[in-house]
């Protein structure tokens, strides 16, 4: 969506004023929103879109997401505590099954990804060839 | 034997698998070549970025959510949603003198099927070129074999020439006339002390593939061939092709693709 400078740098500052302790707060980004619904002030819709995406954007970093090919049980808990002792206790961790990664795990948290999957070893081998 | 066993399990157990980390993004929207990527927090400036199926991206736009990255090759095959990684490499190509007598694309790959380029060592598209101060003075003339212009302009190793005038009025002569006689030149003087060849590098930017045939085969009829290399960025090549083609052109004069292609 086409947004002009104006507000996409309120939106900037909107959002940085919903940060506490660079994590986003909830209650704050809910009464901000709220504020800007009521009150309607110049360029509001473009400025909520781009706090949404914004806000999307910083929560994907703060999201993991699990990747295994069979349940993991009770290992489970083990891996969240070496995710969370790794990127901080706020993250939040999503366990995934996919049986076409054969085996191992791929573990996303952001934009990084750390592949240990049988189905990556495999796609190495055949672009080897 | 149990011991040889053991000690073989044990060296098993030790082996540790390799774990891929990578940065990764989703692209977004595609069109024209064009592809607007989420994620890929730790993508840099001129970085190679790697789509499903092989083919490669230069990541030219960083904004605050996306980035932007134009496709090197076929991007007919790409879609929303597809998976995007980044390399850690900076757009870079072959270069050496095992691209000599080659005809290759702006990546420096070949494609006058004669396989692939003997070359080890790779080089970034984009460089700083050399300060003027590093640079040696213009002390060697360059004959381009055409008399009223050798006796007319001076022409000097390491400095810029334009050749300007209407369509058809032979532009392209003149180089290929030059290219031909610096091989000549090459030729008549290999082997002899203190004497460097001069090595010519023909960009065909937008043209049609059958002027660059006609190209190649002129060269190759005068034995010109083994002195140059020719980029080749064809009108039915991509835009993003097309525009980097201008690069080495540009580059030619302050010396780095000079030195970058023939490195």
């Amino acid at each position: 969506m086409k947004i002009n400078r104006e507000a996409r740098n309120m939106a900037k500052k909107l959002y940085n004023s919903c940060l506490v302790g660079g994590l986003i707060d909830e209650d704050r980004t809910k009464k901000t929103v709220a504020y800007l619904v009521e009150k309607k002030p110049r360029n509001y819709f473009p400025i909520l879109n781009r706090m949404k995406k914004l806000i999307s954007l910083k929560l994907a970093e703060s999201a993991a997401v699990v990747e295994s090919a069979a349940p993991l049980g009770a290992e489970e808990q083990v891996l969240s505590g070496k995710i969370r002792e790794r990127f901080g206790s706020h993250v939040k961790i999503r366990f995934v099954q996919k049986p076409e990664l054969l085996g191992g795990l791929r573990i996303t948290v952001g934009s990084q990804v750390w592949d240990g999957s049988i189905r990556y070893r495999l796609n190495t081998l055949e672009n080897s060839f | 034997m149990s011991t040889l066993l053991e000690d073989i399990e044990s060296q098993i157990n030790g082996l540790k698998t390799q774990v891929a980390k990578s940065n990764v993004g989703t692209v977004r929207e595609i069109m024209d070549g064009v592809a607007k990527i989420e994620g890929l927090a730790g993508a840099a400036l001129n970085e190679m970025l790697e789509f499903p199926g092989g083919v490669f991206g230069l990541a030219l736009n960083l904004e605050e959510t996306e980035v932007g990255a134009i496709i090197l090759g076929n991007y007919l095959g790409i879609k929303e949603g597809d998976e995007v990684k980044t390399t850690g490499k900076l757009l870079q190509i072959p270069v050496g003198k095992g691209l000599l007598g080659r005809v290759v694309n702006m990546l420096g790959q070949p494609i006058d099927g004669k396989g692939p380029v003997d070359s080890q060592v790779s080089y970034p598209l984009e460089k700083l070129a050399p300060g003027v101060m590093k640079r040696k003075s213009v002390s060697q003339p360059v004959q381009t074999g055409i008399m009223p212009i050798d006796a007319m302009i001076p022409i000097g190793r390491g400095q810029r020439e334009l050749i300007i005038g209407d369509r058809a009025t032979g532009k392209t002569t003149i180089a290929i006339d030059t290219i031909i006689n610096q091989a000549r030149i090459n030729k008549a003087n290999e082997g002899k002390a203190g004497f460097r060849p001069l090595y010519s590098i023909y960009v065909a930017i937008g043209q049609k593939q059958s002027n660059v045939a006609r190209v190649i085969g002129i060269l190759e009829e005068a034995g010109a061939m083994p002195y140059t290399v020719i980029v080749a960025a064809s009108a039915s090549d991509s835009a993003t092709m097309q525009y980097l083609a201008p690069l080495p052109e540009r580059r030619l004069g302050s010396g780095s693709w000079t030195m970058a292609w023939m490195r």
